[in-house]
């Protein structure tokens, strides 16, 4: 009975029958050849949107993702099969692979993130290996069939949309470019050429982003793309291996027009590879892996072969002179070197000279050095080591003025690893200390800070700096007085040093009352953490956009004016949609946000490079949300971009909001973003 | 984005033809007069006041597409030639999402009007992937009166249900159907022919819809031969195209005898929490004793189909289950650790006091934490 309403066809298929062409007969014959290898897909779970990254004017894109099978090609024997990795952009909590009605679990084992390429293996042998159609024997015209299963089952033939090869070597030489319709409806499946041999991967691109869903936009458009196969095959050890493959870089920044000008460095980041094979700025690349490049179009073509991990020979010229780079090894566009940190935290509100300090992690580089708290830091400065010879370094002496943010300058002039030399005050006694900085991800846990001893400022007696602020909860608007925010000040928060959380409150959950709910929730660790809420509200049912930027800005400049907040405590917080504008913050306006607090929400928007200002995140998830891998997945990548990203699991609950544990967490880690 | 992108080969191009085929010029030139422009009320929530139809007999006989352009009335269509004619509407079949209109106005108006010979394209088998195929339709209302219709071409990407696979979607026709690798679906695109390449009807160009599997846009076409199957006073009948066409009126069930409440039948399964519009269906507890424990149904199992049907949330599931009666044999593929296991429940009367599933907003709130 369940099957009622299917149409039994009573009509058979046309094969090869009547009035046909030849073209299409060979069509038919092609399709017929490959369909064995080309399976279908299912996954369940997993988030309802994915991001596309960031669009050409910075817009953050999201899409929602399809429900329906998705399509993979065999590529070996013993149960591989390639897909895109679009298709599993919202991490499906499962995944069945279908091949002629028969059911397998699947894993994704390896990925190529710059050809949206991911590798699943299933524990059944898979004889039906596609056919490769090599680059070089296809050339622009000639006609091709891209495959899909979305619209069709494993049983029936697939899905066909006929065109022509419109280009090879698109995209950085990365993908053949057809005019046959490449959607969702075949992402993972085959481009087949008239000999039933498969050309490439169809899979989602784009020239200007990288992400999982980059170039989904040109769904159906006459510009659709595939990877070659042959390109597939060359990495696939590396997939089996279970790498997931990013791209290779020197570390370096090219200088001028990446359309017209030469491939000259402009800069050379320290500790990288290029600077470290003693490249500079103003060195003239000329050849890649022994293909002579005369611009950056053609270096970033030659430079795309390759992925981080891989070794390439450079010949660069420096005046007249050309210089020879052999088996340069790249690196991950974001090697994880984390932020650089001492293990201390000062005590705020302090008018003493340097900086108080107020507790040490223990197993910290301070710790080991043997700093503790109570010490004074009078000066800091990166330590080096200077050639036999050099004259001797002067002796470290205290800067006339040297605090929090003094010091804040000389942490961000150095990477983990490299050494520091401090001078330190303990008992009385001044000395100086070298030792090396160690790298924070956030895998460290929470440090165990008392709230009460966060400020040295006496009870009683204001200073002339002192503002004098409404407090409780108030409300403002924009310049433009069309959008409303609200705020709750402790008292004293025109004294004492605060904190400051912008709320970016669920689609729907922005009313008076809502923000009443959270003031409520958060009043008594407002109170505790010295921590000013700002709620802006949102006028769309829809939720948070990224043009109220401005007025969020505007609202921040208005709490700053108004109370004394600390500038390494500022933290965008939100939940779902919210939590996602919060990310988005962080990212884009540069240096204003320390940290980033998303509930139930994956970041969206990662940038490409690790940012340069000190930015961490807190995410927090239910171990029943379905977006838990999506979000775990988050943390790995932000740590993969240098980022320290603390999870708060919360056990028992799908996507909601923080429980009172899960309040206190934020609030520690909150009390911590400002250690050194 | 949608991207409307025409391919419009133009009148009197020059195509050379295979041996035994005809011209595309010439194709174009037979058929396009087959095709009326369609003028009705419009406008309202975007919708085009403004459509296509095949004209399939001598009299005046067209079929379109069962759309909103059927309810306002005062029809009127443009022929090849440019005169206009009322239309009438005779019957309209929204279990096929076709209409069946007779052209109408002064009796020499029709004359020697061309048409599709339907009782010819019925009998042809369907056309399978691959197919190389023309749409001629009224899309974007380019063409007015006497200019012919546009015509793209394409080829067959599939033949078979859309979304209607799963059943549970929002779906204007639940049969088989052509998908095409072109953007044939269009504003007032609807009722359009879509024929093979020597101009034999192959199927009405459906309606401007997005497709739940992927959440991209579909172009397809309601084939000649569609068929489903319906509920009616006798049992299930299985209607068509065809039989709109002979009879000129609607299959007309009685009216469905409300059923007391949809409840699904008691399997004894408590799945996990109905978090958002994608919970996977995980069971989260199996009673002991009921039919599901009687299965080897055990807790923390993740549901993956039913009957076949990939169950990718639990909101899915729950409505594949409204549709078994106590007694039936329900085939469900759990996932266990890393086994796929296939289990038969035979599940009960629903409890006394069951209620409807209740389908969650798909914005989640906060739950915990806000007092």
């Amino acid at each position: 009975m369940i099957l009622s309403l299917v149409n039994t066809a009573s009509f058979f298929i046309i094969g090869g029958l009547l009035a046909q062409s030849p073209i299409q007969n060979a069509i038919q014959v092609a399709v017929n050849r490959v369909a064995p290898s080309v399976v279908t897909i299912e996954t369940s779970g997993g988030s309802e949107v994915i991001s596309l990254g960031r669009g050409p004017r910075d817009q953050d894109k999201l899409l929602r993702k399809g429900l329906g099978a998705t399509t993979g090609v065999i590529v070996h024997p013993d149960g591989w099969i390639l897909s895109s990795a679009f298709n599993f952009a919202n991490k499906p909590t499962s995944i069945i692979v279908s091949i002629n009605q028969a059911k397998h679990i699947a894993r994704i084992v390896g990925t190529d993130t710059t050809r949206s390429i991911a590798l699943l293996k299933i524990q059944v042998p898979t004889p039906q290996v596609a056919e490769v159609a090599p680059v070089s024997q296809l050339q622009p015209g000639q006609t091709v069939m891209a495959l899909g299963r979305t619209l069709s089952g494993s049983e029936s033939p697939p899905s066909v949309s006929v065109g022509i090869i419109s280009a090879l070597n698109r995209i950085q030489g990365k993908a053949i470019q057809t005019d046959a319709k490449i959607s969702p409806v075949n992402y993972g499946g085959p481009l087949v050429d008239l000999a039933g041999r498969v050309a490439g991967i169809l899979v989602p691109l784009s020239p200007q982003g990288e992400g999982e869903g980059a170039g989904i936009e040109w769904y159906d458009s006459g510009i659709g793309f595939s990877v070659p196969l042959e390109h597939c095959l060359k990495i696939l050890p590396k997939l089996m291996d279970g790498k997931d493959l990013k791209r290779g870089m020197l570390g370096i920044l090219l200088k001028g027009d990446p359309l017209m000008d030469p491939p000259e460095v402009g800069t050379a980041q320290t500790g990288l590879p290029a600077q470290k094979a003693g490249m500079q700025n103003g060195d003239l690349i000329v050849s890649v892996g022994g293909n002579r490049v005369e611009n950056q179009t053609q270096f970033q073509r030659e430079m795309s072969k390759y992925y981080s991990g891989d070794r390439v020979n450079l010949v660069y010229k420096r005046g007249d002179k050309e210089v020879s780079v052999l088996g340069l090894e790249l690196i991950s566009p974001s090697k994880s070197q984390g932020q650089a940190k001492l293990g201390i935290y000062p005590v705020r509100d302090d008018v003493g000279l340097g900086i108080l300090i107020r507790h040490v992690n223990p197993k910290g580089a301070a710790d080991l050095a043997g700093l503790a708290s109570g010490d004074r830091i009078l000066a800091a400065r990166p330590f080096m080591v200077l050639p036999a010879g050099s004259p001797a370094i002067p002796a470290l002496i205290p800067p006339p003025k040297f605090g929090r943010a003094e010091m804040v300058q000389a942490m961000d002039r150095i990477l983990p690893g490299m050494e520091m030399e401090l001078l330190v005050q303990k008992n009385g006694q001044k000395s100086s200390k070298s030792f090396k900085v160690k790298s924070d991800l956030g895998e460290e846990g929470l440090a165990d800070l008392n709230p009460t001893t966060a400020s040295n400022r006496p009870i009683q007696g204001d200073r002339p700096s002192d503002k004098k602020p409404q407090t409780g909860l108030i409300s403002g608007t924009n310049n433009a007085q069309d959008r409303v925010w609200k705020a709750f000040l402790p008292k004293g928060a025109g004294r004492e040093m605060h904190g400051l959380v912008v709320w970016f409150h669920p689609p729907g959950r922005g009313k008076d009352n809502d923000l009443e709910e959270i003031v409520n929730l958060w009043e008594m660790q407002l109170n505790r953490y010295r921590l000013v809420l700002l709620m802006p509200q949102s006028d769309a049912e829809t939720g948070w956009n990224v043009s109220d930027s401005t007025f969020i800005n505007e609202s921040v400049k208005a709490i700053q004016e108004m109370a004394n907040i600390d500038p390494n405590r500022i933290v965008a917080h939100g939940f779902a949609q919210g939590g996602q504008m919060a990310g988005y913050l962080g990212f884009s306006q540069k240096g204003l946000y320390k940290g980033v607090a998303a509930v139930g929400a994956i970041p969206s928007n990662l940038p490409r490079e690790a940012p340069d200002s000190g930015l961490q995140f807190f995410l927090s998830t239910g171990d029943r949300d379905p977006q838990l891998e999506a979000i775990k997945a988050s943390q790995k990548s932000l740590r993969g971009l240098g980022i320290p990203c603390f999870l708060h699991g919360m056990p028992q609950s799908g996507q909601q909001y923080l429980d009172l544990g899960g309040l206190e967490s934020l609030n520690r880690w909150m009390e911590g973003l400002d250690g050194l | 984005m949608r991207l409307h992108f025409l391919t419009l080969v133009l009148f009197g191009g020059v195509v050379s033809g295979l041996p035994g085929q005809e011209s595309l010029s010439q194709v174009f030139n037979n058929t396009y007069p087959k095709v009326v422009k369609i003028y009705g009320a419009g406008g309202i929530r975007g919708l085009a006041g403004y459509g296509t139809g095949v004209v399939i007999s001598a009299d005046g006989l067209v079929l379109t597409v069962n759309n909103h352009l059927m309810d306002g009335g005062d029809l009127v269509a443009h022929l090849h030639d440019g005169t206009r004619v009322p239309v009438k509407v005779l019957a309209r079949e929204p279990e096929l999402d076709t209409a069946l209109l007779k052209l109408g106005g002064a009796k020499q108006a029709l004359d020697d009007l061309p048409y599709f010979d339907f009782e010819e394209a019925y009998k042809k088998p369907i056309a399978g992937p691959g197919v190389s195929v023309l749409a001629f339709s009224n899309a974007f209302q380019i063409a007015t009166r006497e200019e012919p219709v546009s015509i793209m071409q394409g080829n067959i990407a599939s033949y078979g249900r859309l979304f209607g696979r799963i059943g549970i979607f929002d779906i204007p026709f639940s049969g088989n159907v052509y998908v095409v690798d072109a953007i044939t679906n269009n504003p007032g695109a609807a009722g359009g022919a879509l024929t093979d390449r020597n101009g034999q009807l192959l199927g009405l160009v459906g309606r401007e819809v997005r497709n739940e599997l992927t959440n991209t846009w579909v172009n397809y076409a309601i084939p000649v031969q569609a068929q489903v199957d319906v509920r009616g006073p006798n049992g299930m009948s299985r209607i068509g195209i065809m039989d709109l066409v002979r009879k000129k009126e609607s299959y007309r069930p009685a009216p469905k005898v409300e059923k007391p409440v949809d409840v699904e039948p008691y399997t004894g399964i408590r799945l996990v929490s109905n978090l958002i519009d994608r919970t996977p269906p995980f069971i989260e507890e199996v009673f002991p004793g009921s039919p599901a424990a009687i299965a080897g149904i055990k807790p923390d199992d993740l549901i993956v189909y039913v009957d076949g049907i990939p169950v990718p949330s639990i909101n899915t599931y729950r409505e594949l289950l409204l549709r078994y009666k106590p007694g039936d044999k329900i085939r469900v593929d759990v996932r266990r650790r890393d086994q796929l296991v296939g289990l038969d429940i035979t599940p009960l009367k629903a409890l006394e006091g069951s209620k409807p599933p209740f389908r969650i907003p798909l914005i989640t709130q906060p739950s915990g934490g806000r007092p």
